[in-house]
């Protein structure tokens, strides 16, 4: 298998999943492996940054003592990848530059730990498709901050893997994993285990591809919504509803 | 039918004008008899307002007035259709025709739809969006097939401008001064707008918005079950509580409560309750407002001033620059509107007419 691990904004790409993704591909020895990093100027950090949070958030986090909002690790990905002997390559954007790179390597498989919004040129690419993980259970709950509106709505807590398709969240689901939730879990933790389960997941999705037993299943536009950014109010209540152990799915509940 | 839906259907009897098939701007009674208005441009709104009440009327069961509803329907699009350009207009007049009248909803369609392509609509303001919305879903749900894309386009519209997530109340304008000043006439038909759209494409996003948002709102009612009538968006506080209008206490806050009571909403059967328990007498100054010999529905407790108007939005101006909370004013300072728009007797109607719920309310022994 021709792979190819998709990140961005390497400066700061720490987070201990995707690491865990990169020594799981390398363990798996594929034919070749190569990471491509995007957004790498200073202005896409800038606007990630203001998309991300917003200065009042900062103080938000900061007041209720939550610490970073991501759990990183001090070794980055990029340097991990030095150290295993795997091709990096540095992009601005999906330019012509990366794409002609991407179409050189010819993937079997592109996995997206991006998070970004990978364009036509880019899905068309490889042999099978490009793989994302997402917070929520697909086909229901699509869109962003759906960790907090899986909670709202007390529904399963569910990682989903698909392939990326031009409508966000809507390509065919290939797999997807309970996410166990304890008492006492807030969003951080959550989210730290949905990460954990994304690792899983795109491991899982690598191996039933290299033994063809992979079954995508496709999903209509009307079977989920498309859920938006979660405001302050509604940020609050979920964090009210984990405090108060209200969220109705946790592993040790009984009943809850 | 209820003996609310017919006391307001005999009331419009006599706030109509034999000519044009208009429905009165403002009435009062003296003397023991109706005094009409028709002096103002917005009889046209409001008689569209009227039509839709007596268009749901007219399709329960037990309906006995002399008037043919969708012939007065038609009628009435034939001879104002060129006086109607405002763009809440535009939606009610969809809402009101698009299963009545093909040929004119798919012309308004096309209006609508050159309008949301141009950004005319971010000049707008919530309620014009609201109506269009709620217009144009009513005209997906009758099989009209281009107003599902418009539909979508004024959901984007109207979710990504005009609502704040943050704390879940919409904006009333964009207009840098009134940004943050929202009224509760536009959140009601907001809200409204946004449960119809969620129902009909079975969008949990959109539901789950409006179960909240009408959650979020409840909590802004008076002790008495009155709505205040301006609302500060970024900081989610009562502005200003007067006037208290009638119509809001006993149909528009409906438009909102009884469908979020039938998405499952708990606390919307106290908060119906105490809504219309202000129109009979358990407000402020212990008056019902609705009379009964002749019949006649008050408008609204407010302030005793000469520049009522004036004055609202100079207080709800100052609450804003001051940070300050609204109080309720002492009884002496209050007065009650005594007259009655026709508008609010439609919104009763729409509301309350096939209704079987709360018929403690609907049936209640002040309208016999």
């Amino acid at each position: 298998m021709r792979v190819i691990l998709l990140s961005c904004y390497p400066l700061v790409d720490k987070l201990d999943y995707k690491c865990k993704v990169l020594t799981g591909l390398v363990s798996r020895k594929p034919e070749a492996l190569s990471l491509v990093y995007v957004n790498t100027r200073f202005i896409d950090y800038y606007r990630e940054f203001r998309k991300r949070y917003r200065l009042k958030d900062l103080f938000y986090y900061s007041s209720k003592g939550k610490g970073n909002i991501l759990s990183y690790r001090s070794q980055g990905v990029e340097t991990l990848a030095e150290k295993l002997g795997v091709d990096v390559l540095m992009a601005k954007s999906f330019n012509k530059k990366c794409i002609d790179y991407l179409s050189e390597f010819g993937p079997d498989i592109i996995h997206n730990l991006s998070g970004l919004y990978i364009p036509k040129a880019v899905l068309r690419i490889p042999r099978y498709g490009v793989i994302g993980g997402h917070y929520g259970a697909l086909p229901k709950i699509r869109g962003s901050d759906t960790i907090r509106w899986t909670i709202l709505l007390n529904h399963l807590m569910v990682v989903s893997h698909m392939f990326l398709a031009s409508k966000l969240d809507m390509g065919d689901i290939l797999l997807k994993m309970k996410v166990d939730v304890n008492k006492g879990d807030d969003i951080k933790t959550i989210r730290g285990k949905c990460q954990e389960k994304n690792a899983v997941g795109h491991l899982v999705v690598y191996d039933r591809i290299s033994c063809g037993i992979l079954k995508p299943v496709k999903q209509g536009r009307s079977e989920g919504s498309t859920f938006f950014r979660m405001g302050d109010f509604l940020r609050n209540e979920v964090d009210a509803l984990l405090v108060n152990c209200q969220y109705s799915h946790y592993v040790d509940s009984d009943g809850g | 039918m209820n003996l609310l839906s017919q006391k307001a259907i005999s009331l419009l009897e006599n706030m109509d004008d034999e000519r044009g098939k208009l429905f009165s701007f403002s009435t009062k009674v003296s003397n023991g008899k109706y005094i009409n208005d028709f002096n103002n441009p917005r009889k046209i709104r409001y008689t569209i307002n009227v039509l839709l009440g007596l268009k749901k009327a007219s399709r329960c069961e037990e309906y006995s007035v002399a008037w043919d509803v969708e012939e007065l329907i038609i009628k009435f699009i034939a001879e104002r259709r060129e006086e109607i350009d405002n763009y809440a207009d535009l939606g009610l007049l969809l809402l009101l025709c698009a299963d009545v009248d093909r040929s004119e909803a798919a012309l308004l369609l096309r209006r609508i739809s050159n309008l949301v392509e141009s950004s005319k609509l971010l000049k707008s303001n919530l309620q014009d969006c609201s109506w269009l919305l709620w217009g144009v879903v009513e005209a997906v749900r009758q099989g009209y097939k281009s107003a599902e894309k418009i539909a979508r386009k004024l959901f984007k519209i109207a979710h990504g401008y005009f609502l704040d997530r943050d704390t879940l109340i919409p904006r009333y304008s964009l207009i840098w001064f009134r940004k943050n000043m929202s009224s509760f006439g536009g959140i009601a038909y907001f809200l409204r707008s946004m449960y119809e759209y969620a129902n009909y494409f079975n969008d949990q996003y959109v539901l789950t918005l409006f179960k909240e948002s009408v959650r979020r709102i409840i909590d802004f009612q008076g002790p008495l079950g009155e709505w205040p009538w301006f609302i500060e968006v970024d900081n989610a506080k009562v502005l200003d509580w007067y006037p208290v209008y009638s119509v809001h206490q006993d149909s528009m806050a409906m438009l909102f409560l009884l469908p979020g009571l039938s998405s499952g909403i708990r606390e919307c059967i106290n908060s119906v309750k105490r809504s219309y328990s202000w129109l009979l007498g358990n407000n402020q100054i212990g008056v019902p407002l609705i009379r009964e010999k002749p019949f006649f529905i008050h408008r609204s407790i407010r302030y005793r001033k000469q520049w009522e108007k004036l004055d609202r939005y100079s207080r709800a101006l100052f609450n804003h620059v001051t940070r300050k909370q609204s109080h309720f004013a002492k009884i002496d300072k209050l007065e009650i509107n005594a007259e009655c728009r026709s508008y609010h007797l439609g919104w009763i109607l729409f509301v309350w007419a096939d209704e079987q719920r709360f018929s403690e309310f609907t049936n209640s022994s002040v309208f016999r």
